[in-house]
């Protein structure tokens, strides 16, 4: 079959949605758990993705060739079982896509728009992302291999810069009673990067893997560095303390980035690339729960280009996943507390039980339900 | 037909793309030339609430306020003003009404100083206030007017062609070239009194113009360095004076070049290396040995002295520097130097919570201090080897 993406572009496209969450949870959410210590969180949590990359690399390992993990699932779990699943996973999507815009919104307004509106940041956004999930799947991948760069080299820039700022006392000592903190606040990096690899799984339907485990886990052993040193900057610039007590501890730090005594105040130029972040992860979760949805109702998501506006085969239900995601973002409470409880509770937990309770089931009931030998493909 | 309506739809979108300003999204948007930029900030504590004052900044102390005066001349005046509120964001609001001119931007602010009874009633919620508002960085210095108030400064300081920000700039570059003293910025004070509940602030003063420029106005102030104020649980608990402040730095390991008064010479130290060891005694600490290397420079030489009579007075000088600061720590009872933070990272396992619990430890312990300080050269003249008749 022909493959309309890419393994590369795949990886850009998970990590630049990554980015979303990255920016609202590191290092506030770690550092409320583990203090100063907890820049190391993204170290803790490596071999701890690399078991799950490996458990997905195993499970998906059944696909046959033009299968994506709904198509997986469905075909080991069969209608009822396999379709509850793909329910379930799509109004995980669906939730985490309103809760997507609301969050971007709300970092417009405070880090740029101070009293603005929410609801025109939430139309756009939500209108940006109904267009890309319902143009060719493709585009978004490969949008995501030139956004991915573009935002590296800013965070890399910006880490450089504040990296003058960081005092050691803030950052040391670690010791070893710290551990089960530590280990609880690097299962904030194992939740974002699982749930991405799951949603981005849903999307390997049109794209060809070969060694899974090995690219993946070459792929996140810089990232997990890179959110290392990211940690770092801003806790060492700031104590835990404060860290934790910021709305979004990045582009606090970015505010007090200069380049070279000459560029200051460059946040807003900052938080407006980190629309790229937030409307490729709206536009992968509508994608994916639509994809995931049209699956259940028996639908057969198709491969090759169809026009924007048709709403044949069942694409209205990405219409629909578009529309109970803005329902979703029209429900969430406004006020910081409410979005902070949902993103370092509700959601990791949602993504936690995904990736190490219902994968690891259904990887091995597919296992035991089926002859040895049916499964793979000729796909990895 | 989808095509055409989706293309007058995009068409139609451009004229949302026009700019922030004039019935956007975004009602609150200025151009720059409407923007007076606030560059020092005074904060000051009154019976009922707070007293803000701001300073716009001259021409010459870098990116500056416009206001309304002589803007079509280029010459800009400087906008001075305080207002009196409950709270800080009402006071802003409030300097905002009586403004002469344009929108007050305070995006920009450099300093920021806290008059005596601010520091004296309690400076936390002033941090928080910096804190918690997005138009403020963090990185900016705070200093603290010691025996007077941040009004004083900010509406005092200078004449009509510079003001407190022109003052405060020159004190931070002297400073930062001398080593006599470290500027703390509102994130490093901050995080500081998160960790223990002790900060140290940089002091200045203000003092009569008169004294150094005679060509000075009738009233005008200037400033001048005046060492640390103690914060001790968001309160003012002390104060280090300018002479003693260098054993701060110090003891910070961030020592710079700076000089010092000897009796018959003046040597400039170029190189202060600390070392702190915890003392344990059966995994307790018992006390702190400090060991400071200094290497300085013969900058004036005015009586016959041989260079080891200086090097003994200069070590003298420099450990009555370190003692005086210990003793202040002892005395108030807490650890603004952050040596248990130091102190746990060197021992972390027999010492961990440290930084927050040494303000406690410290009058129990003890400390010695070794100094070892060389004179090692003399700009452009040699050492005199067996001292020099003046």
């Amino acid at each position: 079959m022909k493959y309309n993406y890419d393994e590369r572009q795949l990886r850009a496209l998970c990590f630049t949605a990554s980015l979303a969450p990255v920016s609202r949870l590191l290092p506030k959410a770690t550092a409320r758990i583990a203090g100063s210590g907890s820049w190391i969180a993204p170290l803790i949590a490596l071999p701890i993705l690399l078991i799950f990359i490996l458990l997905l690399s195993q499970f998906m390992k059944m696909r046959r060739d033009g299968e994506g993990l709904g198509e997986l699932v469905l075909r080991t779990g069969g209608s009822v079982f396999g379709g509850f699943t793909l329910v379930f996973l799509s109004a995980f999507m669906i939730f985490e896509g309103g809760f997507i815009l609301r969050s971007a919104a709300n970092r417009f307004i405070s880090t740029i728009y101070p009293a603005a509106e929410p609801w025109f940041f939430i139309a756009i956004m939500l209108i940006m992302g109904a267009v890309a999930s319902l143009g060719a799947v493709k585009a978004l991948p490969r949008a995501a291999r030139i956004f991915a760069p573009v935002l590296v080299a800013v965070l890399l820039l910006t880490l450089f810069f504040a990296f003058s700022q960081v005092e050691p006392s803030k950052l040391l000592p670690i010791s070893r009673s710290d551990t089960p903190d530590l280990f609880l606040s690097s299962l904030v990096v194992v939740e974002i990067y699982a749930g991405m690899l799951i949603f981005t799984a849903v999307l390997e339907d049109q794209c060809q893997r070969r060694d899974r485990f090995k690219s993946l886990a070459l792929w996140i052993v810089p990232i997990c560095l890179l959110l290392t040193a990211f940690c770092a900057a801003i806790i060492g610039s700031y104590g835990a303390d404060i860290a934790a007590g910021f709305s979004s501890p990045f582009f606090s730090m970015v505010r007090d980035v200069t380049l070279f005594r000459t560029v200051e105040r460059i946040e807003a130029l900052v938080a407006a690339l980190w629309v790229m972040s937030d409307f490729t992860l709206l536009a992968l979760l509508l994608i994916a729960s639509g994809h995931l949805l049209r699956l259940v109702f028996g639908f057969r998501p198709e491969k090759a280009d169809v026009p924007m506006f048709s709403m044949k085969n069942g694409r209205w239900l990405i219409v629909a996943c578009a529309a109970l995601s803005a329902v979703a973002a029209a429900l969430i409470p406004a006020d910081e507390t409410q979005l902070s409880f949902i993103s370092q509770y509700i959601i990791p937990s949602l993504s936690l039980i995904t990736a190490f309770v219902i994968l690891p089931v259904w990887f091995i009931l597919s296992r035991r339900s089926s002859p040895k030998g049916q499964f793979g493909g000729g796909c990895r | 037909m989808i095509k055409k309506i989706t293309a007058a739809v995009l068409a139609l979108s451009l004229i949302a793309l026009s700019g922030c300003s004039g019935g956007s999204i975004y009602s609150n948007y200025r151009e720059i030339e409407q923007l007076v930029v606030i560059q020092t900030m005074g904060i000051d504590k009154t019976d009922d609430g707070v007293c803000l004052s701001i300073s716009s900044g001259s021409i010459g102390g870098g990116s500056s306020g416009s206001g309304d005066g002589g803007a079509g001349d280029g010459v800009q005046s400087i906008l001075r003003m305080s207002a009196k509120a409950k709270s800080l964001t009402v006071a802003q609001e409030s300097i905002q009404d009586y403004s002469p001119g344009e929108q007050l931007f305070f995006g920009h602010v450099n300093y920021i100083a806290l008059g005596q009874s601010a520091l004296e009633s309690g400076v936390n919620d002033y941090f928080d206030y910096i804190k918690r508002d997005t138009s403020f960085r963090l990185n900016i210095p705070v200093f603290a007017v010691s025996g007077g108030s941040a009004a004083e400064l900010v509406l005092g300081t200078g004449s009509s062609d510079y003001d407190a920000t022109n003052a405060l700039r020159s004190i931070e570059r002297n400073l930062m070239l001398r080593g006599d003293s470290y500027l703390f910025t509102a994130a490093q004070i901050a995080a500081n009194m998160d960790a223990n509940g002790a900060a140290l602030i940089s002091a200045v003063r203000c003092v009569d113009a008169k004294e150094s420029d005679y060509e000075a106005e009738e009233g005008e102030l200037t400033t001048l360095p005046d060492g640390y104020i103690i914060i001790k649980d968001g309160k003012s608990a002390g104060h280090i004076p300018f002479e003693m402040a260098r054993g701060v730095n110090i003891l910070r390991s961030e020592a710079s070049p700076s000089s010092v008064e000897l009796d018959g010479a003046t040597v400039q130290l170029d190189k202060c290396k600390c070392e702190i060891k915890p003392v344990l005694v059966g995994g307790r600490l018992e006390g702190l040995d400090i060991s400071i290397d200094a290497d300085a420079a013969l900058a004036e030489l005015r009586q016959n002295r041989k260079p080891e009579e200086l090097s003994a007075e200069l070590e003298a000088e420099i450990k009555s520097w370190i003692v005086y600061v210990l003793d202040k720590s002892v005395e108030t009872g807490c650890d603004f130097l952050q040596l248990g933070s130091a102190l746990e990272m060197q021992e972390p396992h027999r010492l961990r919570g440290m930084t927050e619990g040494f303000g406690g430890v410290l009058p129990g312990i003890y400390y010695n201090v070794s100094v070892q300080a060389d004179i090692s050269r003399s700009f452009d003249l040699d050492i005199p080897e067996d001292g020099h008749e003046v």
